[in-house]
């Protein structure tokens, strides 16, 4: 298994779409809590309050997270202005924190899930480009390349992630417009790599 | 006794803090950015609150702190040259000398040692990326629009703010304001 302490380059700064993801629309926090096994995640206060209360207010969650106490959103506050509506975007805290872990070295993903906040990193951010990855990329990632968790599970996930696509709800970032495009093609790589196996 | 160790402890930590935020980004930097810059750390780093003030004043938030490190520092005397004012608005300009690079390379290995205070580098990475590249005129817009109570002693906003349209679509232009961003900017 991959070394997952402190100080190895296995850090995540994430947006909530993927705790919500596998927590409220895959009913599965088992897989999440498998991740927060292998990779060190960090999440601050807008982050945590954009999470339900079965995952925000479970201990277990709350001891497999680092938390991270600074408001990164006030450094880009001038780009948003006043408007309330921005005042929970957990997106731009992952952003903060994802630069938290690049000055400490260890930052391997910052998984954002909206296009919209994807661009604004490779407009403004664009060092942390080679970072950045939606869920499903994250979970393509950790079967494929880290190796961190095995393909069968990755497949799995993404099943799961099919059927409820399917059913008409939005997971990961994804809906049905999306799902040929995001999720079919890793999922078809996958099972391929499986059967190589 | 004591209080003067306090005042150079402070101003020492004053001067390594405006060397880092120098330091991140080796390009000249007016003394309009850098005070803006600072003020948007401070609001993020309360520790900062020990060595700065920031008050209202003619451009927006200022700190006198700053202003006076950067013309007459104690202790890093020969880190940076600053260049006086061409115009009424950049308050002049700063940028690090060879000596100034070798300090903040020696000062960012023993920074980076401390947890706190890589959050403080994160958030000077951040700002320097985000309003280096903005315009004098384009930055005081976005500060006062969002930090409006700093107008209010303003010797500069009637001029931002005539010309606010105009630099409205230019952030925009840029990428730096979004389509809502920009329609609150020219309301």
């Amino acid at each position: 298994m991959t070394d997952t302490s402190p100080l190895s380059n296995n850090c995540v700064s994430s947006d909530s779409s993927f705790y919500i993801g596998f927590a409220d629309d895959l009913n599965r926090k088992d897989w999440l809590f498998l991740f927060l096994s292998r990779y060190h995640f960090y999440l601050g206060k807008r982050i945590l309050r954009e999470l339900s209360r079965s995952l925000n207010s479970d201990s277990k969650f709350l001891s497999s997270i680092q938390s991270v106490e600074f408001d990164y959103y006030e450094l880009m506050k001038p780009y948003f202005g006043r408007d309330p509506k921005h005042l929970d975007d957990g997106e731009y805290e992952a952003i903060g924190i994802a630069h938290y872990l690049f000055m400490k070295e260890c930052l391997k993903y910052l998984i954002i899930d909206e296009d919209k906040i994807r661009n604004f990193v490779n407009k403004h951010f664009p060092y942390l480009t080679n970072k950045l990855v939606g869920s499903i990329g994250f979970i393509r990632d950790s079967s494929t390349k880290d190796k961190t968790i095995n393909i069968s599970c990755a497949i799995d996930i993404l099943t799961a992630t099919k059927n409820k696509i399917k059913a008409g709800k939005r997971v990961f970032g994804v809906d049905k417009n999306t799902y040929e495009i995001v999720v079919a093609p890793i999922l078809e790589k996958l099972m391929v790599s499986r059967n190589n196996e | 006794m004591e209080k003067n160790i306090d005042i150079d402890r402070k101003q020492k930590g004053l001067e390594n803090f405006i060397l880092l935020v120098l330091g991140m980004a080796d390009r000249e930097l007016s003394l309009l950015h850098l005070e803006k810059e600072v003020f948007l750390l401070w609001n993020f780093d309360k520790k900062l609150r020990d060595s700065l003030q920031f008050i209202k004043h003619y451009r927006g938030p200022f700190s006198k702190e700053i202003q006076e490190t950067i013309q007459n520092p104690l202790y890093l005397e020969d880190c940076w040259i600053y260049i006086s004012p061409k115009d009424k608005l950049s308050g002049g300009y700063v940028k690090l000398t060879p000596a100034g690079r070798q300090e903040y390379k020696r000062l960012l290995e023993r920074v980076q040692k401390n947890d706190d205070l890589i959050h403080l580098l994160a958030g000077i990475k951040m700002v320097r990326e985000l309003y280096d590249k903005l315009t004098l005129e384009e930055l005081l817009l976005l500060i006062y629009d969002t930090y409006p109570d700093y107008i209010e002693k303003s010797e500069v906003w009637k001029d931002i703010a005539k010309k606010k349209s105009q630099l409205a679509i230019s952030l925009k232009k840029k990428g730096v304001a979004s389509d809502d961003r920009y329609i609150s900017l020219i309301q």
